[in-house]
């Protein structure tokens, strides 16, 4: 192992974080401000992979895909999440198998349509190829990656952090029935936010598509790898999706490479550990958190 | 202002306002007394629709509520300060602030900053970040944003500093010049019988007193028995 590979490797892990990042920044806003665990969500995460590799292929424009993926996609979270999880409002365990079929449905209607065999999106001509850099030579498109989606990580956080809209996001994720009780209809932030992450996860689906091969199933390989994302780096917490997803990328990355038996247990292993001792998440402040009134509790 | 008549509410199963009945008149300070577990923070948040009763009207200058959602509840004109303050963690003081605003409201952040003035200097802390009573200041202004015309206090007093306490009452002495109706429930007596125009005292889920502070005070069986003092 010497030092050209280890770089290599991590630039690696950075770009397969960065496409990570945008099914964990939505799967986990999602369940801070709705307490949903969005389990739907790796499966638009395929939906629009293959949306726009059948777009692409189809028109030859990569963009074209990108946005057929998103249009089609966010539709589709529309609709599950008007017609079906929000009538359960407030029923968590309902929600949660909810989600659950359908992840199973809509993961074996891919399989009805695409088939089983492994796909990957044509490489846009500008990005094929790759880079030489001193001793090193590293695919362009990866290099796209990076740069595309720390430029949209940085998007999300100004917008969840810098403006009005995104501060009532968080005083969502912070406590939703008071953000009611102060005269706004959550309602439409739910949509707003579960839609929106559809779209990011789209969007994510789109640039994988090159560098990932997609085939039906994949949602659940990449399902637990979302929950580790976002236990390590705090629910509802989107620069923790971001560290977290890097970290995740990482350890699964080169694994993969160094020692292929063991990448599940070297990405649950911290998880389990992270759960037990900071439940909120290592890139959650700890100080942040409130004390909740408890309920049902009586002094005499 | 607002009227309840006759409220029941419920957390599942257990059936915890059992016909709670009370009128608050515009302009005054009504105060809801009562130990901890007596169901005061229930009725608040039946009013704000957040457990909504299943049997009962509640009206709010002549318009039923108790069926509506919390949001168009608070819309219609009552701020809701929780028991706890719930200020979010997340937030600064300028955000609470701003984002609470309520599109063509009287109060202004520079309103609100002038109310309280020693949120100015707290301005870019976070929610958690605050001493208190600059909790509950900011408790109280991220209400009035909303331009209302009640006030609903949730023990704003609880686990307050003595002197702290003094502060709040004169906070709300402050908000009550303004006209604001307000309810306020309290654990702490004395208290609230300095800041209110009528009393309550509640008891299990339903409501045992009704009168004047002064008449509270010398009805020694209703403070003993109800209030333990
Ligand atoms: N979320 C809840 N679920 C079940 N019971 C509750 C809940 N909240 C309060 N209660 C019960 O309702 C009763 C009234 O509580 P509460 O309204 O909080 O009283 P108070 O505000 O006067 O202290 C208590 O017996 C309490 O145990
Ligand atoms: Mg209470």
């Amino acid at each position: 192992m010497d030092a050209k590979f280890i770089v290599l490797q991590l630039l690696n892990s950075i770009s397969y974080g960065c496409v990570l990042f945008m099914i964990a920044s939505g799967f986990s806003l999602i369940f801070g401000l709705m307490k949903i665990t969005n389990m739907t969500h790796l499966v638009y995460f395929m939906i629009g992979s293959y949306v726009s590799y059948t777009v692409c292929v189809w028109s030859g424009s990569f963009l074209l895909g990108m946005i057929a993926a998103a249009a089609v996609t966010s539709l589709i979270g529309y609709i599950v999440f008007k017609g079906f999880l929000f009538r359960l409002r407030g029923e968590g365990q309902s929600q949660v198998l909810l989600c659950l079929g359908f992840l199973f449905i809509l993961d074996d209607a891919l399989l009805a349509i695409f088939g089983g065999y492994p796909k990957s999106t044509p490489t846009p001509e500008w990005l094929s190829g790759s880079i030489k850099f001193l001793d090193f030579t590293f695919p362009k498109y990866r290099l796209f990656l990076i740069v595309v989606g720390v430029l949209i990580a940085v998007a999300l956080n100004l917008l969840i952090n810098k403006t009005k809209y995104g501060a009532l996001i968080r005083s969502g994720v912070d406590d939703a029935e008071t953000v009611q009780a102060m005269g706004i209809n959550i309602n439409h932030l739910f949509v707003v936010v579960y839609v929106g992450a559809t779209f990011l996860a789209a969007i994510g689906g789109t640039l994988g598509g090159p560098f990932l091969s997609m085939e039906p199933k994949m949602s659940f390989t990449l399902l637990p790898i979302a929950l580790a994302i976002v236990i390590i780096g705090g629910m509802g917490n989107l620069n923790g999706a971001f560290y977290g997803s890097l970290v995740v990328a990482t350890i699964d990355n080169f694994c993969k490479v160094l020692a292929p038996s063991l990448s599940y247990f070297s990405i649950f292993l911290p998880m389990a550990l992270i759960l037990v001792f900071k439940p909120e998440g290592l890139f959650t402040r700890g100080t942040r958190k409130v004390k909740r009134e408890k309920r049902g509790v009586l002094k005499r | 202002m607002l009227q309840l008549c006759d409220i029941h509410t419920y957390y599942d199963d257990s059936h915890v306002l059992q016909g709670v009945s009370l009128q608050v008149p515009e302009g005054k300070v009504v105060a809801l007394l009562g130990r901890n577990g007596a169901g005061k923070t229930t009725t608040m948040r039946s009013i704000m629709g957040l457990t909504p009763p299943r049997q009962g009207k509640i009206l709010f200058r002549g318009q039923e509520i108790q069926a509506m959602e919390p949001y168009r509840i608070a819309n219609l004109g009552i701020g809701y300060i929780p028991q706890g303050r719930r200020l979010f963690p997340s937030l600064t003081v300028r955000e609470h602030l701003e984002v609470y605003q309520k599109k063509g409201s009287v109060w202004s952040v520079q309103r609100a900053l002038d109310t309280f003035p020693r949120l100015k200097e707290r301005l870019d802390n976070h929610g958690n970040e605050l001493s208190g009573g600059e909790q509950q200041m900011l408790a109280i202004a991220r209400a009035l944003m909303l331009n209302p015309v009640m006030l609903v206090m949730d023990e704003p007093t609880e686990g307050l500093a003595p002197l702290v306490v003094r502060e709040v009452g004169r906070l709300i002495q402050t908000v009550k010049q303004e006209g604001f109706s307000i309810l306020l429930t309290e654990q702490k007596m004395r208290f609230a019988l300095d800041l209110a125009d009528e009393v309550y005292v509640m008891s299990k889920g339903q409501i045992v007193f009704h009168g004047l502070p002064q008449e509270l005070l010398e009805n020694e069986t209703v403070k003993q028995t109800y209030l333990g003092v």
